[in-house]
């Protein structure tokens, strides 16, 4: 047995129930969570292949900010009172609104239910209410993602886009495969027009690799969704979910286009889940499974070095361990993207990151960028002049001194100066950790005001609704005791 | 005065001393006038307090001061305490009284009258220059309370005249003015007038501030 | 009715866009005529001249670098050909560079020095031969809120500003006895120029910084300037005015 790094609560891969559980180092440095259903038997997982790097990450507070509302009571204890309950630390930055449960696809890799027959979609007034709830909870709404099922599936989809416009949203983003907007220029055109945002999985260039992780050829399609929302300014943010031995050695290449193609904003992979209805059955011996940190390790080999574990910082706003983050300027010249923490303290990037899951430009970052522009300049290193020199491109694109230009044209030649890269890990019920999910600030909102975290909505709580499953399941008798409760609070 | 009531606005004035000028401006303009000593604490409360109980003013200008050119050996304690309660306290009490008041009616213009802007160096009579320093400051401290409610309060800081309160300042002071100030002449009440009104009535966007009015110096 | 500048002629550098428009709109308004520089937005020079005439002001236009001395005399000398004299010059052309010391290079500093404070000198110059021999005329310099105290500003900009209140301050001084004035005119953070180009947290510090919770209008400073050349100003020479809300 190796060094016990912290205890915790967990859930049974079988029945769900809660389950105490322990994250321990073992002598290779790996970290295994492990737990013992009394009907289903002991279960152990692997979270991480350097345990140095796990405790290291997980030591790192996220800043405290708790939901201005709690509508539920604590009363199962974590993760059986979502709604939020009063135990929750993270207010909702990330707002997931499931319009529909419809889809084109039926991934294996999937992780979330859906159903097709018997489609359900949300009607507009039931996002309206969900919009107040959220600047009820939260003063202001500047982004929501809309999710499913496939969203454009819905047929008042456009509607749901005005609607976020209209109430302030300045940065919707949707879910997509991808596979609708290849299809449909003039949708892309109007996307274009209304400033939203498309979040596309895209999980490799290799076609046989596709069919195992997407059940069908998508290559293609997804790249002349790319070539589209290029052509009509639609930001993207590249979604490529992470499976080993699969297409984790595909990372470089992925985040290369990411740096090439100019309306890709940001790359999120996630790494593998094992929980939806394709997610579940898909590599039942569970060998896809790659934690956060072999992630970063692979970026490193992939990039040849442009882009390392040392370059990501933890997101303030979540468990450590749910987010890593990085953010790179852009060489105009054509040279390799430096990433910020190459010209900042990863604590001055960090604090940059406090008030949003996403860096917008605030005082912080501006005095950030300052004293990094003072410290280049002092700097005798060659690469401080390259960079100098870009951060000079930069204010001169963001004050040109030939012509005046708005707010928005800044904005978004500061937009498009750099370019993100999030690595967020989901959690399955094996690597279920209610000290993470009580950090989680992805919420999937209703239309009654609550908020789920979208790692309990995913295992949880969705088989409760029947509108996702054919049968759904009652809450049943999965809540821990009180003994189990304390864990949570420990946690 | 005269500049405000030729622009057809009603005014009220208050005076002290000078009973016959008072009633000859009345005559001349029809604004009504009222005999207030500053320096009666509770005059000026329940003067302040009639204001408020008539409906709070759009703009109120803070005229009054006294000094008396006197050297630093001769000022006694009451010439500071009398400079301090006009030219000072009974500014802020006027601020304090009516600011909020006009606040709640949607807003307004506070102009508050001196002689300096902290940035001239003369040899004035010591206890004035203290009360018109207090003054200067107190603008910008007054600018940045009232301002939230829609009170601006700014500071004409004037030159010499040819008449009222230069008479009280050294002799000396107001010969090198017109020596050495840029337009080479002293002012006349009718062009600071100008000024005053000015920035009682046209200006929405500053305030905290001082504006001098001084020919240059 | 007679407007306040009647027949008064004025000339504003950097007339085509921002403040420098406004300027020149509110002067037409009261009555003035009206001439104006810029340097290179021939659309917005046209449309300022269109919005003029709508006014019924027939505006003089000028195209140039008000750092060229030559500039500064031909536009003069056609005034004073065309109108017999001036009675009103404002200096507001200026450039917007916003760029920390470690990114200032020379040429910056030169075109930011040159703009707003070697062009005020020049057309001040220019200006005034004519307003002392005809003892009258006023100038208005126009500033920034960064120069009458330490916020943060680029150096070359704040440098500049600074110095163009010294100009005024002197200015005043040496021509005042042949009854020209001249002034500093200081706004914040308006609706145009900088205002509309600075992120938005920054304006937003802004209005939290400034007493009266907002950033200002073109065209309430341009209204307040009006006073400050007229006629009706005679006592006021070697002064600020500092429009910035009560930062
Ligand atoms: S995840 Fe948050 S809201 Fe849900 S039960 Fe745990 S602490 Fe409460
Ligand atoms: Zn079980």
């Amino acid at each position: 047995m190796g060094a016990l790094l912290h205890p915790t609560t967990s859930l049974c891969r079988t029945c769900k129930r809660a389950l105490p559980a322990l994250v321990e180092a073992r002598e290779d440095r790996s970290v295994w969570l492990s737990k013992s259903c009394p009907e289903h038997g002991a279960q152990s997982v692997r979270l991480s292949t350097d345990a140095a790097w796990y405790a290291a990450t997980r030591a790192v507070k996220p800043v405290a900010s708790a939901p201005r509302r709690t509508p539920r009571p604590v009363h199962f204890g974590c993760p059986f009172d979502c709604g939020a309950c009063a135990q929750h630390g993270q207010k909702v930055r990330l707002p997931v609104v499931t319009i529909t449960s419809a889809c084109n696809l039926d991934c294996p890799i999937c992780y979330v239910y859906n159903k097709n027959d018997g489609t359900w979609h949300m009607d507009v007034a039931a996002f309206r209410r969900i919009l107040q709830h959220l600047k009820d909870d939260l003063g202001e709404v500047d982004i929501v993602n809309f999710t499913g099922g496939e969203p454009f599936l819905h047929p008042e989809f456009m509607t749901f886009l005005e609607v976020a416009r209209d109430a302030g949203v300045h940065r919707v983003t949707i879910c997509s495969n991808g596979l609708f907007l290849a299809k449909n220029e003039p949708l892309v055109k109007r996307l274009g027009e209304l400033g939203a945002r498309v979040a596309l999985s895209f999980d490799t260039f290799d076609p046989q690799t596709d069919v195992v992780l997407q059940g069908s050829r998508l290559v293609e399609a997804k790249l002349r969704a790319l070539d589209l929302t290029e052509k009509y300014n639609v930001d993207v943010t590249l979604i490529p979910v992470m499976t080993k031995g699969m297409n984790d050695h595909e990372v470089g290449a992925i985040l290369r286009m990411a740096m090439e193609r100019p309306n890709v904003r940001h790359v999120e992979l996630h790494t593998i889940t094992y929980t939806g209805q394709g997610g579940t059955h898909f590599d039942p011996s569970r060998s896809g499974r790659i934690s956060m940190v072999e992630v970063l390790d692979r970026i490193a080999e992939t990039t040849h070095g442009w882009l390392t574990r040392e370059d990501f910082v933890s997101s303030p706003c979540a468990h450590p361990l749910c987010y890593q983050i990085a953010y790179l300027l852009l060489d105009p010249d054509g040279g390799p993207p430096v990433p910020f923490t190459r010209f900042m303290p990863r604590e001055a990037l960090y604090a940059c990151l406090a008030e949003r899951l996403y860096l917008e430009p605030s005082r912080a970052l501006e005095d950030a960028l300052q004293d990094a522009m003072d410290r280049l300049w002092v700097s005798d290193e060659p690469e401080a002049e390259r960079t100098l020199k870009i951060l000079r491109q930069l204010l001169g694109a963001l004050f040109p001194r030939d012509r005046v230009i708005t707010r928005e044209e800044a904005l978004r030649a500061a937009e498009r100066a750099s370019k993100a890269v999030y690595v967020h890990s989901h959690m399955d019920e094996d690597t279920f950790d209610v000290e993470r999910l009580a950090q989680c600030c992805d919420s999937n909102c209703a239309e009654d005001g609550t908020t789920i975290p979208v790692c309990a909505y995913n295992v949880l709580y969705k088989e409760k609704e029947a509108e996702f499953m054919a049968a759904p399941r009652s809450w049943g008798e999965r809540s821990g005791d009180v003994k189990l409760r304390r864990l949570a609070v420990l946690a | 005065m005269r500049a405000l009531v030729a622009r057809g606005l009603p005014v009220d004035f208050t005076w002290c001393e000078g009973e016959a000028r008072a009633r000859a401006l009345s005559e001349a303009t029809g604004a009504v006038g009222r005999r207030l000593d500053l320096t009666d604490r509770a005059a000026l409360q329940g003067f302040l307090r009639a204001v408020v109980d008539e409906g709070a003013p759009d703009v109120v200008l803070h005229c009054a001061a006294v000094s008396q050119a006197r050297g630093l050996q001769d000022l006694t304690d009451d010439d500071w305490d009398r400079a301090v309660e006009v030219n000072g306290r009974s500014a802020f009490a006027l601020c304090r009284a009516l600011g909020p008041a006009m606040g709640a009616r949607g807003g307004g213009d506070i102009v508050l009258v001196g002689a300096l802007d902290r940035g001239q160096t003369l040899p004035l009579p010591v206890h004035f220059a203290a009360t018109q320093g207090m003054l200067s400051a107190m603008t910008m401290a007054l600018g940045k309370a009232l301002g939230p409610v829609g009170v601006r309060v700014n500071m004409v800081a004037l030159g010499p005249l040819g008449e009222g309160l230069s008479r009280a300042l050294p002799a000396s002071l107001v010969e090198d003015y017109r020596a050495f100030s840029a337009l080479r002449r002293l002012g006349t009440a009718e062009e600071v007038a100008r000024v005053l009104a000015w920035l009682a009535l046209e200006n929405t966007f500053m305030t905290g501030r001082v504006v001098t009015a001084n020919g240059g110096i | 009715m007679t407007g306040r500048l009647e027949g008064t002629r004025c000339l504003v550098t950097g007339g085509s866009r921002g403040l420098g428009r406004e300027l020149c709109l509110a002067f037409a308004r009261e009555g003035a005529r009206v001439a104006f520089t810029f340097r290179r937005r021939e659309a917005d020079a046209e449309d300022t001249t269109l919005r003029l005439r709508a006014l019924g002001c027939e505006p003089q236009c000028f195209q140039g670098d008000v750092a060229d001395g030559a500039h500064a005399q031909a536009v003069v000398g056609a005034l004073t050909r065309a109108w017999g004299g001036l009675d009103v010059l404002v200096n507001n052309a200026g450039v917007q560079h916003v760029v920390p010391l470690a990114l200032l290079e020379e040429p910056d500093w030169d075109l930011m020095l040159n703009t707003c404070l070697k062009g005020p000198y020049l057309f001040s110059r220019a200006a005034l031969r004519g307003m002392i021999r005809a003892r009258k005329g006023t100038i208005l310099n126009v500033g920034v809120f960064s120069s009458e105290r330490i916020v943060e500003a680029p150096a070359h900009y704040a440098a500049a500003k600074a110095g163009l209140r010294g100009l005024t301050d002197a200015l005043a001084r040496e021509v005042g006895r042949h009854g020209v004035r001249v002034n500093m005119l200081s706004p914040g953070l308006l609706d145009v120029g900088l205002g509309r180009m600075l992120m938005p947290h920054r304006v937003e510090e802004y209005r939290a910084q400034a007493a009266l919770g907002r950033t200002g209008t073109a065209e309430e400073v341009a209204r307040m300037a009006v006073f400050l050349v007229s006629d009706e100003n005679t006592f006021m020479t070697g002064a600020r005015v500092t429009p910035d809300g009560g930062l």
